[in-house]
């Protein structure tokens, strides 16, 4: 009998598409979960595109390009399709650099803060004992912490505020929550035979945890992925709104800032709703496709 | 005197992979104060079955042909109001898993005397004596009515549901897997109760399980499905000494006992069939030792081959 | 010769108590129980739920620490060990469980299930390690094996998802297999298959086996010696037939006389006791069956009887017996 080993891999392979065709496939059962992934991808297009503006004219650059002919706010015309703010600045170029802020601080933000909350759900559901009480107890601190006054504190103390620090705020104070679902998730797998099955050939802890029963929550984990980035938007906009956050980003949140903090807010309704209505939807999206993913974690639908 | 009659019950469900056939051309009589016996494994239909003759099958279950005439009448025919009359009264039922059908957050007497006033115009106090005169007949003591149902054992809780199905007086007691859940010893028991009962109040009961020790002790008729079709039908003394059916043939040499010579067990070659598309013809012709030509292609007759023995197979002639 | 001995082996779990709870309470689950286990047979541990077979089976692979007492493996006491030894010790023992639902990891395709105990005991390379899964696939008849180890357990049945997880007890050649209630979950066609298998594994490779299961019928037609377990007790030990045949413990009687049995004419004798079992929660002095024992006297109230030879090949732990 030759050796198989090629065929396995090439037969990986085909299984992870059969295996990226079969999710698909559920996925695409739940229209709310489509749905938040088309916005998604314009919202994509848009942050792809928000190199184009600064690379075909200088006027178009978001945070410090002005429009030499107008010196301040002015409606949506042809050469500025959403108007220019109190500086002149383009408000759409300020609209496509926000699309790249948004995602870029909602994807890591929730990334990091589930990652680490995943880690810790693991090491904490599994081990047990003390380290399952530090990491909880702590994990309780966090929770109970008021997010926004805390980060307000944070931001004051250090003196100024950079983007990545508030992704980092915003991954602090998110780990405890997916953490505490993952280690929950982790406590019922923990007892069931297949881990058994493990422990009984021989397998060290870490293999257990991170060979055996990990896959098995990682579909959870993607989950709260979308929910945490949908968190993080809303919190980053909200941050940037009440000025905590970075002025030298030009984020949705800061846009609204601006209008705000120059008086504009109810007589530039060209300033004032595309960022709001963008943060807006944007979060929806990925929480649609939060709602999406659900039926395909929930192991009620797994064949028996 | 016939009590029911199940006549060419056609029956599926709609599931998001297709239509599942589950009972296909089923019919079979139950005489008035007979034991009878409905005995298959997993997937077999017999539990389908019992739900369709109460009517309390799930959204999407769907009766495509067929009769089950009781007391004159189709229960298939039926609207849910109408069967809410003939439940409990006319046929009630012991489920599986019963000691899940208490509610843990009412007093098991009121759970009685609620069945019974559901379906009977008497008085509470009237209710509660029945329920004292059920308690002594299942063997439970009366003045434990009162309480709830976590503080019953297993076997006790299981007693409960059976007074629960005897208070209205029903004409059938349908037992799904009555005692699958508990230990042997109790299992026992129950089985020895139910069985005293039966023959006290000469009742017509339906036994379903996927025991078949269990179901040659109990009842006097036995009826093996396999698959959703009735592979045989006879008197429980004739199916055990002359098995018609090669499935029930292959099923009596694939469990051990513990009384007798000790044989080698036979397994039943090959696997259950998937519903949503089973096989053409007879449904067990590609495990079958006997299949022939016809059997991949026509499906048998349900016949009857003297003293009400009945078996649906080609190689029988 | 004796492969495994248990000598007075007993698993105590604390319960939680609140904080007003001044001595812990304990579950006793396997209490002061004694057995020894031939190589090359397949011995058989029976009895009702809650009586400890399941926790002794666990000793046994050490999944559970014993709480005292000690058990035996070739004349090597396998009771506490760790780290490395315990490593080398699962080597020789394996366990099939009973949910085949349950016992595969629903995102480990069967190729990786059954290496994952060569894997972890790092047993050959990877190219000997293809072949010993594909070996062991065939003799559990899982054929041809090209067809199985991609797939993933909800694709299987029932049935193959046992044989799987034999096959993953096979692997690594193990001298002795742990079978804790593996047909139970599977319907009575597949179960003689799934039996069968065992016995030709035991002959072919002389394997031994302890076979765990509530169900009597099973039990006599695996094994060659039964243990009956009650409430964490072993109430009583022999030869299969011989038990069978000729019980000699109150317990047992009854157990057997309960037992259904497939034939409409015969008239079994039951042996009535009373009541249900109660809670191994810190049980009083005296033979754990006392309370239920139709033929109870003052003594067994008071003192705890120990297995003691009533015939060849035959201990029973009764006074009377």
């Amino acid at each position: 009998m030759t050796s198989l080993l090629h065929t396995e891999v090439k037969t990986k392979w085909q299984r992870r598409k059969k295996w990226v065709k079969n999710t698909w496939m559920l996925f695409k059962k739940s229209k709310v979960g489509v749905l938040g992934l088309v916005i998604l991808a314009i919202f994509f297009v848009l942050a792809l595109a928000s190199v184009i503006p600064p690379k075909i004219n200088e006027m178009y650059i978001p945070l410090y390009g002005t429009d030499p002919e107008i010196m301040g706010i002015s409606p949506p015309s042809l050469r500025h399709p959403l108007g220019t703010d109190f500086m002149g600045r383009d408000l759409f170029s300020q609209l496509l650099e926000g699309a790249k802020w948004a995602l870029i601080v909602g994807i890591t933000a929730a990334t990091a803060a589930v990652v680490v909350g995943t880690v810790v759900g693991l090491v904490s559901g599994y081990s047990g004992g003390i380290a399952d009480t530090l990491l909880q107890r702590t994990a309780d601190i966090l929770l109970t912490l008021p997010g926004i006054p805390i980060i307000l504190v944070i931001g004051a103390a250090l003196g100024q505020v950079s983007i990545w620090t508030v992704v980092i705020l915003i991954a602090l104070l998110g780990w405890p929550g997916p953490s505490k679902v993952i280690r929950a998730q982790v406590l019922s797998l923990r007892e069931r035979p297949f881990i058994e099955s493990a422990t009984v050939s021989g397998a060290s802890s870490k293999r257990i945890i991170f060979r055996h029963i990990a896959p098995n929550v990682l579909p959870l984990s993607f989950l709260y992925m979308t929910f945490g980035v949908t968190t993080a938007i809303l919190l980053e906009a909200g941050l940037s709104f009440i000025g905590m956050g970075d002025p030298s980003t030009v984020s949705w949140g800061m846009m609204l800032q601006w209008c705000f903090t120059s008086g504009n807010t109810f007589n530039a309704p060209y300033w004032l709703l595309p960022p709001g209505l963008c943060i807006t939807v944007l979060a929806l999206s990925f929480y649609l496709i939060g709602i999406g993913t659900q039926q395909i974690v929930n192991p009620r639908l797994r064949e028996r | 005197m016939k009590v029911l009659e199940v006549q060419n019950l056609v029956m599926y469900y709609r599931t998001m992979k297709g239509y599942v056939k589950a009972v296909d051309n089923v019919s079979f009589d139950v005489e008035k104060g007979e034991a009878m016996g409905l005995v298959g494994e997993s997937g077999c239909g017999k539990t389908t079955i019992g739900m369709s003759i109460l009517g309390l099958l799930p959204q999407n279950a769907a009766v495509q042909s067929g009769k089950i005439l009781f007391r004159n009448g189709d229960l298939l025919e039926l609207s849910e109001k109408e069967m809410q009359h003939v439940r409990w009264k006319g046929i009630s039922m012991i489920f599986q898993a019963a000691m899940n059908a208490l509610n843990p957050v009412h007093r098991i007497e009121d759970q009685i005397v609620e069945a019974i006033k559901t379906h009977e115009n008497i008085s509470k106090e009237e209710a509660r004596k029945r329920v004292a005169q059920l308690y002594t007949l299942v063997g439970l003591d009366p003045e434990r009515a009162r309480d709830y149902p976590h503080e019953y054992s297993g076997g006790m809780k299981q007693r409960a549901v059976i007074a629960m199905a005897l208070a209205c007086n029903p004409d059938i007691i349908i037992a799904d897997e009555p005692t699958t859940a508990l230990d042997v010893i109790v299992q026992d028991q129950i089985i020895s109760e139910i069985k005293k009962l039966q023959q006290e109040l000469q009742m017509t009961m339906i036994y379903i399980s996927h025991d078949i020790s269990v179901i040659a002790e109990s009842c006097e008729r036995i009826a093996v499905m396999y698959a959703g079709i009735l592979a045989e039908y006879a008197n429980a003394v004739d199916l055990f000494k002359n098995p018609m059916h090669p499935y029930t043939q292959a099923l009596m040499s694939s469990f051990p006992s513990i009384k007798g010579p000790k044989k080698r067990l036979i397994p039943v070659p090959g696997e259950p069939p998937n519903l949503l598309n089973p096989p053409r013809g007879c449904r067990f012709h590609p495990r079958c030792p006997l299949a022939m030509d016809v059997c991949k292609k026509v499906v048998p007759e349900f016949t009857e081959y003297g003293n009400r023995h009945w078996a649906a197979c080609h190689a029988l002639g | 010769m004796e492969l495994i001995r248990a000598e007075n082996v007993r698993k105590w779990f604390p319960l939680r108590g609140g904080f007003l709870e001044r001595r812990p309470r304990y579950v006793h689950a396997v209490d002061d129980i004694t057995f020894a286990i031939q190589n090359q047979e397949i011995f058989g541990l029976a009895g009702e739920s809650g009586c400890g077979k399941t926790t002794a089976s666990k000793l046994l692979v050490r999944l559970v620490e014993p709480t005292s007492g000690e058990i035996y493996l070739d004349g090597t006491d396998i009771s506490h060990l760790e780290g490395r030894e315990l490593r080398e010790f699962r080597k020789n023992v394996q366990m099939v469980f009973q949910d085949p639902y349950e016992s595969l990891n629903p995102r480990f395709n069967i190729y990786d299930t059954i290496a994952e105990p060569l894997i972890v005991q790092r047993i050959g390379s990877p190219e000997e390690q293809e072949e010993m899964v594909y070996k062991a696939l065939e003799t559990v008849e899982l054929r041809p094996a090209e067809d199985f180890v991609f797939r993933f357990p909800h694709e299987l049945s029932g049935g193959q998802r046992q044989r799987v997880a034999v096959a993953r007890a096979l692997v690594i050649e193990p001298t002795f297999i742990v079978a804790d209630e593996p047909v139970s979950m599977l319907d009575v066609s597949i179960r003689a298959g799934v039996m069968n298998l065992m016995l030709e594994l035991r002959e072919k490779f002389g394997l031994t086996f302890v076979f765990v299961t509530h169900d009597l019928a099973v039990s006599r037609y695996m094994c060659d010696h039964i243990a009956i377990m009650y409430l964490g007790k072993v109430v009583e030990i022999a030869a299969t037939e011989e038990l069978v045949r000729n019980p000699h413990h109150p317990y047992t009687k009854a157990l057997l006389s309960a037992v259904p049995v497939p034939d409409p004419t015969e008239k079994r004798k039951r042996i009535d006791i009373i009541g249900g079992v109660s809670a191994a929660v810190d049980p009083p002095p005296g033979c754990r069956f006392a309370s239920r024992c139709p033929y109870a006297i003052a003594k067994c109230k008071r003192e705890d009887p120990v297995l003691k030879d009533v015939d060849k090949d035959h201990l029973a732990a009764c006074y009377l017996a």
